[in-house]
């Protein structure tokens, strides 16, 4: 690829890199992580970038991209595994010290978003970017009523994790 | 929920540090570490294994189907084998390589997922088919050598020929399934470990489909 795709890219990645970030803060619970799954879906992006035809949107084509490298390429360590355990410990002991405050529902949000599966995660992640059934059965590859079906099941699991 | 609509809402409004254009460009040329490079690699370190233990267990197994009885030659079975090795390997390479060419990143995510699987497999017919012909060649090998053994032969004058053919074949047949279970079994297990998050992802997005 020429120098001036390179720099089209790069161009629109930083304009666009709240998706991928958006993506690591479903699938990672620490910042090394974060880091690492960034980086591992820029250059997924990179190496897709000559069949992105500019048809459908960058950010669309970014979702696809940033989805399919956490749920399916992303290879997690040993070495980084042992960090989110140490990291959703501590992070449990500081909940429940907590008020009942808005901070504090987050917290658990997110504590119970990571227990979910990767599928789950995905679709919890299109829910909160408000995409539509017709996006969600597109980018995961499922038909729009089981996508309907299994979103509202990992509500009520969400719930569950919640409200045990 | 009200729980998610705060999500939702905090969502939107929470930002990451930034990364900047400088980053963005030295990430473009790190290495990446995706499965799909592994699997891509270990799938031709398997392929090339299979070639090179095919070649070897057929340039050293020629004198086996030479008995030295002197009256029988069987040196032009190993060609035949030698040729269906070499047809198994072209036919299972081209498909592992129109599979591999599949996988692509900006499919659906179960495409991709089951397209990973399927390269995959291609790989783990081809070993399965390999040690299948290669268990026949080593058999067949060991049969007619063992057919004219000292062994063999004092067993086959004091018994009946069909009870002495039994035996040898027998014996020949559980020592050869225990050594391509063992290597099949290992096998397994990493092709196993490979594939053992993607396969769940797999299953649970197709039990969706259920």
């Amino acid at each position: 690829m020429t120098k001036e795709d390179e720099h089209s890219f790069v161009k629109l990645l930083e304009e666009n890199q709240n998706i991928i970030h958006k993506v690591c803060r479903i699938y990672t619970n620490n910042y090394s992580a974060h880091n690492d799954l960034f980086q591992e879906i820029t250059i997924q992006l990179w190496k897709a970038f000559p069949k992105f035809r500019g048809d459908a949107k960058f950010s669309t084509w970014m979702y696809r991209v940033g989805l399919n490298t956490a749920i399916t390429l992303y290879r997690k360590s040993k070495k980084r595994i042992k960090t989110q355990e140490i990291d959703t410990i501590q992070f449990k002991l500081s909940a429940q010290e907590y008020d009942n405050t808005e901070e504090e529902q987050l917290k658990l949000m997110y504590q119970a978003i990571h227990q979910l599966n990767d599928i789950e995660k995905a679709l919890v992640f299109l829910y909160l970017e408000d995409k539509n059934y017709k996006e969600i059965s597109d980018t995961m590859g499922i038909s729009e009523v089981n996508a309907r079906v299994k979103m509202n099941r990992v509500k009520t699991k969400l719930k569950k994790i919640l409200n045990p | 929920m009200d729980e998610l609509e705060l999500l939702k809402k905090d969502w939107n409004t929470r930002t990451d540090p930034q990364v900047s254009q400088d980053d963005i460009y030295k990430m473009l040329h790190k290495k990446s570490s995706s499965k799909v490079k592994w699997i891509f690699y270990i799938s031709v370190i398997e392929l090339l294994i299979g070639v090179v233990s095919t070649i070897w267990s057929l340039s050293h197994s020629n004198e086996n189907f030479i008995l030295n009885d002197g009256k029988h030659d069987y040196s032009w079975l190993p060609v035949i084998f030698e040729s269906v090795a070499c047809l198994i390997i072209v036919y299972y390479a081209i498909k592992f390589y129109k599979n591999y060419k599949k996988i692509s990143v900006d499919d659906d995510a179960k495409t991709l997922m089951k397209n990973i699987i399927v390269a995959r497999r291609t790989v783990k017919n081809y070993i399965t088919v390999s040690l299948i012909s290669g268990g026949v060649f080593v058999m067949t090998g060991l049969f007619l050598a063992s057919s004219v053994s000292p062994i063999f032969l004092e067993l086959y004058e004091n018994n009946n020929h069909l009870v002495a053919y039994l035996v040898l074949i027998a014996i020949i047949l559980v020592i050869t399934t225990f050594i391509i279970g063992v290597i099949w079994l290992l096998y397994q297990l990493i092709y196993g470990l490979l594939l053992r998050n993607l396969n769940k992802n797999y299953k649970e997005i197709k039990k969706l489909e259920v």
